[in-house]
């Protein structure tokens, strides 16, 4: 606090107006990430302390709540579930939006229809996705076994066998990637076009030009589908809940983290525990976002700063 | 370079307004629903569907003739997850006033401080008599350590539906109360055939491709299940709720265990859980296709679905006698009293209304009613009449021993062993070996709690 | 990964001269049209997959509830075709069955079947073997002179071949006998023949052979393989059918059909020589149009009745006729609900729409208190075309559909198998009207529809108002802290959202806002991380220059901010509007979580109502879906051109 007394006091008078209308401008944040995440936050940190069942008073009981979680086998089932589910969500689903954002980048027809289409399956209801979906994986009449046997391979039971459950579920979300698809479109659009142009001339193919150019200038918008991606994967909730019926079946394997946390909390009403599993979770997504961001230096391309 | 004159003055007042106008509107507005007048408004919550509520509102109706300045008002959690925005309330405070608690849950609310104890009200000047008025065997699966918490709503015991076309075309008598489970391997021997026609009885039977199922099971639903164990005689848990060895692994418990275990796996009478799994409807349409000639321990839920499917003929059966004999666990909805009410005399005139004839006259339309009075024209229903005469044996479930069991024991058991030994790779598994094997993670998470519990009444002291 | 270099402007391909031969020219036309076919035939392919749930959703929209769980899956919505029984208020399938020999297709009903297996009469058996499973063959049905047996080949010690059947096991062997030698004692029979047999065992060689003993003596052992036999006839036989007291018929024999047979009936007292048979057996119950009984329907006490008890309101509907003597004034009614002390009772000639119904119809009944009476009602019960409420009077009954027997002479049999329902093609509007009208205690989707819009508009203003002015800070600004606060910022799009939900919770009901929109939009007020950093990263884009003109020409902060920047924002804040729609419209959890009172749902909740504990909905749930997700694609469709150019992100630097 001294240290920005102490610069606020060396500052020219222009400055100082500058930081203050910067205060005022961000005010309506500061004072909403205040009430609504810094205050939340500490109380779940103190809470993760806390033997705290709900309808009683929380009770400090110090690492005790920490002790028990290195014990839980539905933790270490959950870290490893949601851990399989984000490398094989996370790296599928960028690579198909990339690859479906490049075919919508060109110059093609009702552009506008193309993209409303592929943007579509983000919007629909979670309810009705789960019907649909449940009809997708049947192993007798669903849509994926009936295309495998016509090619005759018998297809897997999906939803229904533990080995299949997780696969079924990271396919599931390459689907919803209409949010993806429209932030790399915004991303393709911001490459010039000079630099195509020059590539043309100097004679290099479509695959030439995707590596040295393509790739490079979206690295930042990647970077950053990546970063958004990877936390939304750690936290994988609706999709595994809805398709299980909340149970994180078969055996266990589609209980996620979230589901986890989310059943020791509001099932068995464990708030402490459920604090301590959170504050977890926290700290792993900080430390892998730490990580990402770090070595983003060595593949992420930025542009001469403006 | 830059040029300031009014521009703070302005950007304050931009914020400033955005944010009063955002908070002060919400802090003056009357938010709550405030009835005029001198009448009282009670709410009720109900996690049912838009059929189910359709009842209370009819029900509430009559209430409000008798009533008039008690207003209720409805406030319904459709398809999501009751049970956690109880625990969410609860830890809110903003339980309704009166709302629906599946029995399973009774201890853990009542232990987390979101039921009231009825008794005084029972007793009390707007009492009445629930011995009279009940059976006695569904009005004790709302107590909790020998008090009433929650009055029921309806309940539903299990049986078993049998195609009635299949049973003739095979010659096979519909079996009456007293059938045991041998006789019941030995009907859904006969029923299941493979593509060939050949039936399980036959050497020439081929398990690889059945086209016709014998029977099935509930998979990982383990409050189905228990049915079986109490009827092969034992409970799982034991009476004060504390211990699971010695019943949940009591040789009568894997016994019953492995009877299904050997109806799916050795007989391949029914099938595995992975298929069941894999119907998008569940088991039902397969039911009315013919592929499963009996639904084994199923509540009456879908006696309107088979009865508005034209042509289709059903039985119901009365559920097997085990080597325990004959025992039922049951699925019960109620209503219970929130402890943070501020009209508790008005929402009880509400509770016992809706528990009595008021509100079950309505009720027991669709499920079965506490009252037998209410149900007489069941009675004789070809259908109705079987699930009733289950009500005689019905055992309180192991669920209300324990506050927790049903999060430790029930779910993680249904879910670990009975849908892994009747799953796809359960045929070379040891029923007993896996109980034992997970016996101790139940009751550690049961005991967590306790402990928990414990830690807390000494730092209270 | 190709690397780039980063003091560099451009990638490094542009610096770098490229030494390869070029490809001739004359193909680069037609390389170019082979990019699009591949463009195009690849959009289509993607495009496929993603419309294909939003197709199944739409025709699932438009079923009707039971086909949309069919298997194998109905496609196309239909119908299927019933075809009424006689003047009954019965409708019977109709199947197809397509004649093998000539092509032909026959729309016909249903009226019985058989089910058969081949037994062998073990006691004039003499001789088995026991013989190692794995010696013998797979089997194969085969039809030897008229009866199918499971024929297996085993390689006897001689090396000759025998064509064997297995009759049991006997643990790892199995227990046989030639072909030959069972032909002649075994015949096909009725499953139900065998079966109703008593329990009989018998043994050769020291085995046990579990049979059956049949009424004429012969103990028998069925052997498999199974078949049935449906007996069909010409849907006209419907026409002449009669309901009859189920308690006036009795079983009389088999009449034969093709290669099987079908149960025949008499009418108990009727003619000896007249035979039926059945079409259905079930329970009838009295009904009447419900709005008629509330208006012409009263209660009186039992005393006041008088008349002979016997007289009924006709043959099958077995209501009282009673007298009713009130004020002078003698009335003839007829007793709809008779308790011990009172009824519910309707003038004779008040009582017309009295008919018989199958219960199967009556599913799921409501009440209707009139009085003290619980008045069992079906709602919109569909009769003819037309949809009433029924008021449920009186016993059911169980009543036989029957028909003439001399119809036999036009039906055949066929195995189920051929059998296929009578589909015709429709849409089931209706689905979207009866989800949008319901009355889902105490409000429709309208209103559901009416809060999400109040709660989309409230998020607009509110991110519109504070985005717009924090992302101006963060992106033009210097202040101490900055970055810090940034990271802050950054941080906060990464944290778990059920570690905040109990404190969460427990400062909006200090706020007194649970079961209120506010918690829903109230937050927006305060902005979004995301997209405070999406505009942020936009407003970076904004040449600084055009900013530094406005000021020396005297523009104050938010001058500069209402004239220079939005304006030059517009894709940026068309991209917030959209995500702020798609969010706030499809946000199930947060509604979840505060809102209780039905009046206060919003479109995500209330699609909910349709799934119920035990049972969903599915065409209601589908329609009411269809219905929410159009805003936002119309939304979209209209503004992704924006949305597409408002995202910035090459400025982002971690």
């Amino acid at each position: 606090m001294t240290l920005l007394t102490k610069r606020f006091a060396r500052m020219s008078p222009a400055a100082r107006r500058e930081a203050l209308t910067f205060y005022v401008c961000i005010l309506p944040w500061l004072l909403g990430f205040i009430i609504f995440v810094a205050y939340p936050m500490f109380r779940s940190l103190y809470l993760s302390f806390t033997n705290y069942q709900i309808g009683r008073t929380p009770i400090w009981i110090g690492m005790a709540n920490f002790e028990r979680l290195v014990r839980d086998g539905n933790f270490w089932q959950s870290l490893k579930v949601t851990a399989l589910y984000t490398l094989g969500s996370v790296p599928g689903s960028t690579i198909l939006a990339i690859g479906i954002a490049m075919l919508l980048a060109q110059k093609v027809r009702f552009v506008s229809v193309w993209r409303t289409i592929y943007f579509l399956p983000s919007v629909v209801s979670a309810v009705a996705v789960a019907v649909l979906w449940s009809y997708v994986f049947n192993p007798e009449y669903g849509l994926i076994n009936s295309l495998l046997a016509l090619v005759g391979i018998k297809g897997p039971g999906w939803v229904t066998s533990e080995d299949w459950a997780l696969p079924s579920l990271i396919i599931m979300s390459w689907w919803v990637i209409g949010g993806q698809i429209v932030i790399y479109l915004a991303g393709l659009k911001n490459i010039p076009n000079e630099f195509y142009e020059v590539a043309d001339i100097d004679g290099a193919g479509p695959w030439t030009k995707f590596w040295r150019i393509t790739v490079p200038m979206l690295s930042p918008t990647i970077f950053f589908n990546l970063v958004i991606g990877f936390i939304g994967a750690l936290q994988v909730f609706e999709g595994p809940w809805i398709l299980s019926g909340g149970r994180g079946g078969p055996n266990r394997a589609t209980l996620t983290y979230m589901m986890n946390l989310y059943k020791q909390g509001f099932e068995l009403g464990s708030l402490g525990y459920a604090s301590a599993l959170a504050w977890v979770l926290f700290v792993i997504i900080i430390i892998l976002t730490a990580l990402i961001i770090r070595s983003s230096s060595f593949w992420v391309y930025y542009e001469a700063k403006r | 370079m830059y040029v300031h004159r009014l521009t703070r003055y302005y950007l304050v007042g931009l914020v400033i307004t955005s944010l009063i106008s955002a908070l002060a509107v919400g802090f003056f507005l009357p938010r709550q629903v405030v009835a005029q007048d001198a009448s009282v408004t009670i709410t009720l919550g109900s996690w049912d569907d838009e059929n189910g509520n359709r009842r209370h509102l009819a029900a509430i109706e009559d209430f409000q003739a008798e009533y008039p300045n008690i207003h209720v008002e409805i406030q319904p959690n459709p398809g999501g997850d009751w049970h956690s925005r109880i625990l969410t309330l609860i830890a809110a405070g903003e339980l309704p006033d009166i709302y629906m608690v599946d029995s399973s849950y009774i201890p853990l609310y009542v232990e987390s401080g979101g039921l009231v104890n009825l008794r005084p009200f029972i007793e009390g000047e707007n009492g009445f008599d629930p011995e009279e008025l009940f059976y006695p065997s569904v009005y004790e699966n709302g107590f909790y350590k020998g008090d009433p918490y929650v009055l029921n709503k309806d309940y539903s015991t299990v049986a078993v539906y049998a195609n009635r076309s299949l049973f003739e075309a095979a010659g096979i008598e519909l079996p009456q109360e007293g059938w045991t489970y041998d006789d019941l391997l030995d009907i859904a021997m006969q029923l299941t055939v493979d593509a060939n026609g050949n039936n399980a009885t036959s050497p020439d039977f081929d398990p690889e491709n059945i086209v016709q199922y014998g029977m099935d099971h509930r998979g990982d639903w383990w409050r189905g299940f228990q049915t079986t164990i109490y009827s092969f005689g034992s409970h799982t848990i034991s009476e004060d709720g504390t211990t699971l060895d010695g019943y949940l692994n009591s040789p009568e418990t894997i016994a019953a265990l492995e009877w299904m275990q050997d109806a799916v796996h050795k007989y391949h009478v029914a099938p595995t859980n992975n298929f069941i799994l894999a119907q998008p409807g569940g088991v039902m349409p397969l039911f009315l296709e013919g592929q499963i000639a009996m639904v084994f321990g199923m509540g009456p839920w879908f006696l309107s679905m088979l009865e508005e499917t034209p042509g289709f003929e059903y039985a119901i059966l009365p559920m097997p006698h085990g080597p325990g004999g004959h025992h039922g666990a049951v699925c019960w909805a109620g209503f219970g009293m929130s402890p943070t009410s501020e009209a508790k005399d008005e929402a009880w005139l509400l509770l016992k209304a809706l528990a009595t004839e008021i509100g079950q006259r309505h009720y027991s339309e669709h499920a079965l009613s506490a009252m037998p009075a209410m149900m007489e024209d069941k009675v004789d229903h070809p259908f109705w009449s079987t699930f009733i005469a289950e009500v005689e044996y019905l055992d309180p479930l192991d669920d209300l021993r324990n506050p927790y069991y049903l999060q430790c024991v029930g779910t993680p058991a249904g879910q670990q062993i009975t849908a892994v030994l009747f799953g796809e790779e359960g045929a070379n598994i040891d029923a007993a070996e896996l109980v034992n094997s997970l016996l101790p993670e139940f009751q550690q998470c049961m005991d967590q709690q306790g402990m928990v519990e414990s830690s807390a009444e000494e730092a209270s002291s | 990964m190709a690397t780039a270099d980063k003091t560099d402007a451009t990638p490094a391909l542009v610096t770098a001269r490229a030494s390869r031969v070029r490809s001739p020219q004359l193909s680069q036309s037609a390389s170019r049209l082979i990019g699009r076919i591949v463009t195009y035939t690849l959009l289509t392919i993607g495009a496929i997959i993603m419309l294909f749930p939003i197709l199944w959703m739409f025709t699932a929209s438009l079923k009707p509830e039971w086909q949309i769980l069919a298997q194998p899956p109905i496609w196309i919505p239909s119908e299927w075709i019933h075809v009424q029984a006689g003047d009954t208020a019965q409708e019977l399938p109709l199947y197809a069955v397509v004649d093998s020999a000539t092509g032909e297709r026959q729309e016909v009903i249903r009226i019985g079947s058989r089910r058969y297996t081949t037994a062998l009469e073990i006691t004039r058996l003499t001789e088995v073997l026991s013989v190692p499973a794995d010696e013998l063959s797979a089997t194969t049905a085969t039809d030897v002179d008229g009866v199918i047996f499971n024929v297996r080949q085993w390689q006897a010690g001689d090396g000759s071949t025998i064509e064997v059947v297995a009759l049991a096991r006997d643990g790892d062997n199995l227990i046989v006998a030639p072909v030959e030698t069972l032909r002649p004692i075994s015949s096909e029979l009725p499953l139900a023949v065998v079966n109703a047999g008593s329990r009989a065992e018998y043994e050769i060689n020291g085995i046990t052979f579990r049979g059956r003993e049949l009424d004429d003596g012969r103990i028998v052992v069925p052997l498999g393989p199974e078949s049935e036999l449906t007996v069909v006839a010409p849907d006209e036989i419907a026409a002449d059918a009669r309901l009859v007291a189920a308690d006036m018929i009795e079983q009389d024999g088999f009449a034969p059909v093709g290669n099987t047979e079908v149960q025949q009936y008499r009418i108990i007292d009727g003619p000896e020589d007249e035979h039926y048979v059945l079409l259905t057996s079930e329970a009838w119950q009295p009904v009447m149009d419900l709005e008629t009984l509330k208006e012409n329907a009263f209660v009186v006490p039992n005393s006041e009745l008088s008349g002979d008890d016997s007289v009924m309101f006709s043959d099958d509907i077995l209501l009282p006729v009673r007298t009713l003597e009130r004020d002078g004034e003698t009335q003839s009614v007829v007793v709809l609900l008779a308790r011990s002390a009172q009824s519910l009772v309707i003038p004779r000639e008040q009582a017309d729409s009295l008919r018989l119904v199958p219960t199967a119809k009556l599913a799921l009944p409501f009440v209707h208190t009139m009085d003290g009476f619980a008045v069992r009602y079906k709602d919109n019960f569909v009769q003819g075309g037309e949809r009433k409420d029924v008021a449920i009077v009186g016993e059911r009954r169980n009543m036989a559909l029957i028909t003439p027997l001399e119809h036999i002479a036009r039906a055949f049999d066929v195995e189920p198998a051929a059998l296929s329902p009578v589909l015709v093609p429709r849409l089931h509007f209706e689905n979207y009207i009866d989800a949008l009208s319901r009355d889902l205690g105490g409000a429709t989707f309208f209103t559901f529809f009416l809060n999400s819009a109040i709660v989309v508009i409230l998020n607009l203003l509110g991110h519109f108002l504070s985005v717009t002015v924090v992302a101006y800070g963060f992106a033009r600004l210097r202040a101490p802290g900055k970055d810090f606060l940034f990271m802050l910022l950054l941080a906060t799009m990464m944290l778990p959202f059920p570690v905040m939900l109990i404190p969460t919770f427990e400062i909006f009901q200090r706020l007194n806002m649970i079961n209120t929109l506010w918690p829903l939009f109230i937050r927006s007020f305060f902005g979004n991380a995301f997209l405070i950093f999406l505009l942020r990263q936009f407003y970076t884009t904004i040449p600084v220059e055009m900013e530094e003109a406005a000021r020396i020409d005297g523009a104050s902060t938010a001058q500069v901010l209402w004239h220079v920047m939005l304006p030059l924002s517009k894709p940026a804040l068309a991209t917030i509007g959209i995500f702020t729609f798609w969010w706030s419209w499809n946000s199930f959890f947060e509604p979840f979580v505060y809102i209780s009172s039905v009046k206060n749902f919003t479109v995500s909740l209330g699609l909910a109502f349709f799934q119920g504990q035990y049972t969903t909905s599915y065409h209601l749930l589908m329609s009411a879906s269809m219905v929410a997700i159009l805003p936002i694609i119309v939304i979209f469709f209209f503004a992704q051109r924006y949305f597409i150019e408002g995202i910035q992100l090459s400025g982002l630097k971690g």
